[in-house]
């Protein structure tokens, strides 16, 4: 019974040890260590630049978006030279077929003229 | 400080002020540095934590719109800086872990007993064992306590420095006392 009370009085007194404590101060010319980080910081702009670029989850998706475009530009390649055989293709059966159909016009033509069969008739 | 000072201090800065500079660090050094020391417990993270809140204040001073104190968003700023840096701190002691466990030559890290400077002799000894306890509370209510207790602020500053309710403060700070309590008598006991 004494023991319990006595971890209670201890709990309890830990936990009041904070009552009346002061503030804290950091050590002496803490400004002056202060704008020496600033201007070191000022200069090492590059530095930090580097460090976040070859961090290993930045680098890591760096690569990922370059192979994902990679990737993409190599589909889009695909495609446009798919299109220009298709345009081409169908350039040259155009071609095939304007030239076929002006044989064909002029066969008709040529074939059958109206003055001919009226001197037929008569 | 009075609040026009203290506007006008600011309004200096944003224009590049490097004096005005100096005059705010100088007048919240200490605030700074006492709350950084309070969560991170261990005076030369504090100091790095403290330097690096008044960085990013030089550095981002015209993202302070003035709608809350200034005090309040240097609190923001400290509290979110040692947050961060125990992360890294766990993060670091993780991968010693595990170095080791790969025989990697990875030493164990170990916690040294914090004393705060601002404590009186005479309550030296049991406040290392409440900063242990302390420092194994939840996130939320670490902080609450340490900002009431450490820093000396009221339930409404806690509120409006962690941006709840006042009555979410003295919830979390009754969660944190009770679980501080629990603690300390485990340690107690097993001393015993």
């Amino acid at each position: 019974m004494s023991q319990s009370f006595d971890i209670q009085k201890k709990a309890e007194e830990a936990l009041n040890s904070l009552d009346g404590i002061e503030i804290a101060s950091p050590a002496p010319y803490f400004f002056t260590r202060l704008s020496a980080r600033i201007q070191r910081g000022e200069r090492n702009l590059w530095e930090m630049f580097a460090t976040i670029i070859s961090r290993p989850a930045v680098a890591l998706a760096t690569i990922c978006i370059i192979l994902l475009l990679n990737t993409m530009a190599l589909f889009k390649k695909d495609a446009a030279i798919k299109s220009a055989i298709l345009e081409q293709n169908e350039q040259s059966l155009n071609s095939a077929y304007d030239v076929a159909s002006g044989t064909a016009n002029n066969n008709i033509l040529t074939i059958w003229n109206p003055e001919d069969e009226q001197s037929l008739e008569k | 400080m009075p609040v026009l000072d203290e506007r006008i201090l600011i309004e200096q800065l944003k224009k590049g002020d490097e004096s005005a500079f100096r005059t705010i660090v100088e007048k919240w050094q200490n605030m700074v540095y006492n709350t950084a020391l309070g969560i991170v417990q261990n005076a030369e993270d504090a100091e790095d934590i403290a330097q690096e809140v008044f960085v990013q204040v030089y550095q981002s001073i015209n993202t302070f719109k003035g709608e809350s104190k200034f005090s309040t968003w240097l609190y923001r700023i400290t509290i979110a800086k040692a947050l961060d840096h125990e992360r890294r701190k766990k993060r670091k002691k993780r991968f010693a872990i595990v170095k080791k466990l790969f025989g990697d030559g990875g030493e164990e890290v170990v916690v040294p007993d914090f004393e705060h400077p601002g404590v009186t002799f005479d309550k030296k000894e049991s406040s290392i064992v409440l900063f242990k306890a302390i420092s194994q509370l939840p996130e939320n209510q670490r902080i609450a306590f340490s900002l009431h207790k450490i820093d000396g602020l009221s339930y409404q500053e806690v509120s409006e420095v962690m941006e709840v309710t006042v009555s979410s403060v003295e919830s979390l700070m009754h969660r944190a006392k009770n679980n501080l309590k629990k603690s300390l008598e485990n340690y107690y006991k097993n001393q015993q």
